[in-house]
């Protein structure tokens, strides 16, 4: 099996394996990576790493998230980050944690733990954070105590309830009208724009122009390649949910 | 965030039956209650031990990186995940080889050092010795009179678990509990 070190030997490129690797090590932390996430990562060693099966390679190191490999790809991190701008990288950490529309308990850890490694003081974190998803950051839940899982039981019931309405209301749509072509479509770029998919046309807009200006590629004139690549293919993902939105 | 199995001193691959024998001895309502709603559903002990691992890992980058006192790092998450065996290195990613022989020599000489005063009784008074020699005693023959007891294995296997526990001073028992579990042991071992 390959190993991180073998990895910046063959690619030459220590800060594209260190971000392909962080963000697959975020994309895994809850147990599967999903369809989203594993287009977003593909794309993104394509980009940084100039190779498709990059992913590939890098997925199940960072599935397995070996200690050695965590320190040592944050280091990196570190290294190559200009302090000034290490909120914009944040911002990208962000949004690969924001691509299937859960921020769970575990990705909230890991990007608090990397906001420390890049250095992201306090009310910086709640500002990017902000910026990102359009509300307050939580604190990480505590899945130990019993009233955690009381509270995700609520949580998931509303969900189910919400979500049998929502079928109801659509049955008696499609009753009395033809089913919308691009239903599935819609509810995936709602995601990308962070937005439920009870999203009014106004909030879609306002998400647009709030996540446009975090993602926009000139913000991050000045920083490394690879980031830049990451930031392209951040903001072109989210115009793409947004113009599908607004046909 | 709580570590349960570090609390309860078991593994984390624990089975879940052994789990629920150990649960009615806590003394402590809320933790019971918090360790029979994680660790006793599968989906809750499944999302449970996989953020356990992740808080392990993250806590021991975070010593390595120098990053275990932030405001996303409570003093309360360092306490509970601060572990005695995997304290950060202050050495360098690469470390020479002549420093590695270096350190293994130093620790070797203090081994062998701990090791006679170990031999010559410097730890251990007559008394002590004597009393932990009946206590291993005391496990040990519960556990021959239980091997071939025919019932009630989970709780047998629990109350023995008890008992160690408290011989190792993990577990804080009254008196009147710690006879009561040495009464069930030697009822059930005798039946």
């Amino acid at each position: 099996m390959q190993t991180l070190a073998s990895l910046n030997a063959h690619y030459q490129n220590p800060h594209g394996v260190a971000m392909v690797y962080l963000l697959g090590w975020i994309a895994g932390c809850d147990g599967k990576i999903d369809e989203k996430e594993d287009v977003f990562l593909q794309e993104l060693g394509k980009t940084l790493l100039n190779d498709v099966d990059a992913v590939k390679v890098l997925l199940p190191l960072s599935q397995q998230a070996a200690t050695s490999d965590i320190v040592s790809a944050c280091r990196q991190l570190k290294r190559t980050v200009n302090p000034d701008r290490a909120h914009l990288v944040l911002e990208l950490i962000l949004a690969m944690a924001m691509v299937d529309g859960v921020f769970s308990v575990g990705e909230n850890h890991i990007v608090r733990f990397l906001a420390d490694v890049l250095g992201i003081d306090h009310q910086r974190f709640v500002q990017s954070f902000q910026s990102v998803t359009g509300r307050m950051p939580q604190s990480p839940g505590d899945v130990s105590s019993a009233a955690w899982w009381l509270e995700r039981d609520r949580q998931h019931a509303e969900k189910l309830e919400r979500e049998r309405r929502e079928r109801e209301k659509r049955s008696r749509q499609r009753s009395s009208s033809p089913p919308p072509k691009d239903a599935p479509s819609r509810a995936e770029a709602l995601q990308h724009l962070g937005l439920g998919p009870a999203a009014t046309r106004e909030e879609i807009k306002d998400a647009y122009k709030r996540l446009a200006k975090v993602h926009h590629p000139d913000r991050f004139e000045g920083l490394s390649v690879e980031i830049i690549e990451a930031a392209n293919l951040s903001f072109r993902r989210i115009r793409e949910a947004y113009e599908h939105l607004m046909q | 965030m709580k570590d349960h199995y570090k609390r309860l001193g078991i593994p984390m691959n624990t089975g879940e039956e052994r789990i629920r024998s150990i649960l009615p001895f806590l003394r402590d309502e809320q933790f019971r209650h918090d360790c029979e709603r994680v660790l006793l559903d599968p989906e809750s002990r499944e999302v449970y031990d996989r953020n356990l691992k992740l808080l392990r890992k993250i806590a021991f980058a975070r010593r390595e990186l120098g990053l275990d006192k932030t405001v996303n790092w409570s003093p309360e998450m360092q306490k509970e995940f601060s572990d005695p065996s995997t304290k950060p290195s202050t050495k360098p990613d690469v470390v020479k080889s002549s420093s590695v022989a270096f350190t293994f020599g130093i620790l070797g000489i203090i081994a062998v050092v701990f090791l006679l005063l170990f031999l010559l009784g410097v730890f251990e008074t007559e008394s002590s010795r004597f009393k932990i020699a009946l206590r291993q005693d005391t496990i040990h023959s519960y556990k021959s009179f239980l091997e071939n007891y025919p019932h009630g294995t989970h709780e047998a296997d629990a109350l023995l678990r008890i008992r160690e526990l408290e011989l190792l001073s993990e577990w804080r028992m009254s008196e009147s509990q710690v006879g009561s579990v040495d009464a069930r042991l030697t009822r059930m071992a005798l039946t």
